[in-house]
């Protein structure tokens, strides 16, 4: 009790040192101190030492409040800030003096965690479950586990928000692993951001982005009749942009005017701006 | 490996061999660590030189690739390695390791102190229902439940002094596949494939084929907390036949190639527009490469798995003639072309969706039968192996993950032993020929030249020619080994 009492005490900046410091890793891929579950002796250094102190202030005099600091942190002109400098020189110079970006001269290009990747193609497609609450797996309590007999039961196939899956140990959901969600059994302050070529063909053939992808193409083909429109309005719900000329005329092109098979060319267009880099990574 | 810089493999070697030192503190420790995590990492694509880039700034972000074949430590006496692992864990007094006094005083008590820890209540000494003979130039002796390994006695070195710490199936598979029965930590074929890397570009580096998934399941082959590169992949698992084994999303279920491709060149021309407008970066172009390559593993590794053009006669080597060695037969058969394909760490379970090698009851029929499925499939792989030289440069690895007591359970079973058993290697730098160490006068405890887990694992890096000591992996402020801080050489066992 003492320790917790210590642990929450404002009069040192221990906490929310600490924590501040993973809420801002979270929005910009590393943290202020890049060993975010080391703040010791072996520990990095922190690239903006007063920026952690002032935020860890400010975390505790809003009350502990995450949500303010989200607040203050995306509204920042740091976090706004594009992710190339317009001149190539400029770049050039920049990635020369500071090559791993610690003093964030732009923002950070960094690729969506394995759960924002699936929720993102389910809510594009519009096939998320937004149910709060409950439970999501119909198991029964011993068939989480395996037994020795290597049968099965797990199924990921929920269309419920990624934190309402359940996290079993032994057979952890595919589509997480392989985008480098960590190993539950340890605390892990910082995830790898790997690119594999096995990522590659997850979305390429699984089910759930196929799916999706078709959920997606349904919908937009019942709202829009025109080629054109379906395109444009796909690339705001992917990207928040629209299309630029050269993309339209490629995507119009793709489309043509041909079905292949079950699966229509829409789906695959739609399926394709799923596995782009677009999709998965924020700029 | 690509031969067209040596030089840069030559700066990349020493960057590796300074990454894997152990000095604590040293700074390219943490370099080479931030590289793995933001890096493009295909199936080999791209020089491990490039790892240098990032640290001279702007190197128009090449792209490194941590899966290019590496230069060991040590010179390695085996390219490759693979495991043949036997679940549930075979009774070594009843195949490599005859007891004659477990004959002679058969029915009576354990003239010795049993472990402290059991996992069930134990009977008096049970003598093996099979006998022994021995065989080839060596007269190593082995029982009657491998005739056709036996023939291959020559080329093996018997390990009889195997031990392990855990009694039960779940932890001793985790202690032998990952040197940890208490942890979540890399499988043994995780770090060779962090120390080496591959040799082919469009397979994974590590495979294990239909393994199970009980009893740390994923957790055997995962890497734990080394980068995803270094991840196992399954093919099936011991629930199906291998037949049926095949890799993850390796197929679509609705484009063929032609359609994919006419897809893949939309997604690729979307990606590079994209590095166009947000600046090239290792990871945006990896993950270029990373469709490319899954594209074709998409063709690659059924083919792998293929057998049609293989001989009537290999076949047959393999049993796959025969209804009770076909599913293992072709196990091993697939595992022998992914070896010759380059693929670093290949394992073949046998298991059913039971503990196959589990006989707490019923040792006859049990190890008579498992023994059958597995032990022509085993002697045709070694044929083959040397058939085709590559025997020589593969480190074969045989066993479960402890052996059984030789005392009885209930009136005709065995139970768990982790403290004294057999496994054998073959080929990749082993002496051939040869027992190693030795149980007992009962095959209760591991008593001559004692061998761990750790000195199991020590012996196949360096076998690998990876020094277990400089091996390592910083993660969450230390530095972290396969053997832990354990592990010994078994230097008498290297040819």
């Amino acid at each position: 009790m003492q320790f917790a009492q210590w642990l929450a005490d404002t009069s040192h900046p221990l906490t929310a040192r600490v924590y501040i410091n993973r809420v801002w890793g979270w929005h910009f891929g590393t943290g202020i101190v890049a060993s975010t579950e080391n703040f010791g002796k072996l520990g990095d250094q922190p690239s903006h030492p007063q920026l952690l102190d002032w935020l860890a202030r400010q975390f505790m005099q809003s009350g502990w409040s995450t949500k303010s600091m989200h607040r203050l942190m995306v509204l920042s002109s740091t976090y706004q800030m594009a992710s190339r400098h317009e001149d190539p020189a400029v770049t050039q110079r920049l990635a020369e003096l500071d090559p791993d970006n610690r003093l964030l001269s732009h923002f950070p290009v960094r690729r969506l965690e394995a759960e924002p990747i699936r929720d993102a193609m389910l809510a594009v497609s519009g096939t998320l479950d937004r149910t709060f609450g409950g439970k999501t797996v119909p198991l029964r309590n011993r068939q989480f586990v395996f037994n020795h007999t290597s049968q099965d039961f797990t199924r990921y196939d929920s269309r419920r928000r990624a934190m309402y899956l359940p996290i079993i140990r032994n057979n952890l959901y595919s589509l997480f692993t392989q985008f480098d969600y960590p190993d539950p059994t340890t605390p892990t302050g910082s995830r790898n951001e790997t690119v594999v070529a096995p990522q590659a063909l997850l979305m390429l053939n699984a089910d759930v982005v196929l799916d999706s992808a078709d959920a997606w193409a349904e919908r937009l083909s019942k709202k829009f009749e025109e080629p054109t429109d379906r395109v444009q309005h796909a690339y705001v719900q992917a990207f928040g942009r629209p299309a630029t000329d050269v993309e339209l005329e490629r995507a119009l092109a793709f489309l043509g005017s041909e079905e292949s098979g079950s699966f229509g060319r829409l789906a695959l267009f739609c399926h394709s701006l799923f596995a782009s880099n677009e999709f998965i990574y924020l700029r | 490996m690509r031969n067209d810089d040596q030089t840069a493999l030559h700066r990349a070697t020493e960057q590796s061999r300074a990454a894997m030192s152990p000095a604590s503190g040293n700074p390219s420790l943490a370099t080479r660590r931030r590289m793995l995590k933001s890096t493009a990492i295909g199936f080999g694509q791209l020089a491990f030189a490039s790892m240098l880039a990032k640290e001279s700034a702007a190197d128009n972000f090449a792209v490194a690739d941590p899966l290019a074949a590496k230069v060991p430590h040590l010179p390695a006496r085996a390219k490759r390695v693979v495991f043949l692992f036997m679940k549930g864990g075979p009774s070594h007094v009843d195949t490599f390791d005859p007891k004659p006094l477990l004959d002679r005083d058969h029915g009576k008590p354990l003239p010795f102190d049993l472990p402290r820890v059991l996992f069930a209540p134990q009977g008096n000494l049970l003598r093996s229902p099979w006998k022994f003979k021995q065989y080839g130039q060596s007269g190593l002796p082995v029982s009657e439940l491998f005739p056709h390994v036996a023939q291959h006695v020559d080329d093996l070195c018997i390990l009889r002094s195997v031990h392990g710490t855990n009694p039960a199936h779940g932890g001793a598979l985790l202690k032998l596949h990952t040197g940890s029965d208490q942890f979540v930590r890399p499988s043994m074929g995780s770090w060779v494939i962090y120390g080496l890397g591959t040799e082919n570009e469009n397979l994974p580096a590590f495979v294990t084929i239909c393994p199970t998934l009980a009893h740390g399941g994923v957790n055997n082959w995962g890497a734990a907390f080394l980068p995803a590169h270094c991840q196992g992949t399954p093919i099936g698992n011991a629930s199906l036949p291998s037949e049926k084994a095949m890799v993850k999303h390796i197929r679509n279920r609705r484009l063929d190639l032609t359609e994919q491709r006419r897809q893949l060149d939309l997604i690729a021309s979307m990606n590079r527009d994209h590095i166009e407008a947000v600046g090239s970066s290792q990871a945006l172009e990896g993950r270029l490469n990373a469709f490319e390559l899954a594209f074709r593993m998409q063709t690659a590794m059924p083919e792998v798995q293929d057998l049609s053009d293989e001989t009537a006669m290999t076949q047959r080597m393999y049993g796959m003639d025969d209804a009770v060695t076909a599913d293992f037969g072709r196990q091993c058969l697939m595992a022998r072309r992914f070896l010759e394909r380059g693929v670093r760490f290949v394992q073949v379970t046998h298991s059913d969706s039971e503990v196959q090698w589990d006989q707490h009851g019923n040792l006859y029929q049990g190890h008579a039968k498992n023994a059958a499925e597995v032990d022509k499939p085993i002697a045709g792989f070694l044929q083959d192996l040397k058939d085709r030289g590559l025997l020589e440069d593969t480190l074969v690895l045989w066993g479960g993950e402890f052996g059984r007591t030789p005392t009885a359970q209930g009136t005709n079973g065995r139970d768990h032993n982790p403290h004294g058993f057999t496994m054998w290697m073959a080929g990749g730098g082993v002496r051939p020929g040869m027992a190693y160490g030795a149980t007992d006068d009962y095959g209760y405890y591991a008593a001559e030249n004692k061998m761990h887990v750790h000195d199991l694992h020590a012996t196949l890096l360096h076998l690998m020619g990876l020094d277990h000591e400089r091996l390592t992996y910083r993660f969450a402020g230390r530095d972290f080994r396969l053997t832990d801080v354990a592990g010994r050489v078994a230097t008498d066992i290297l040819a």
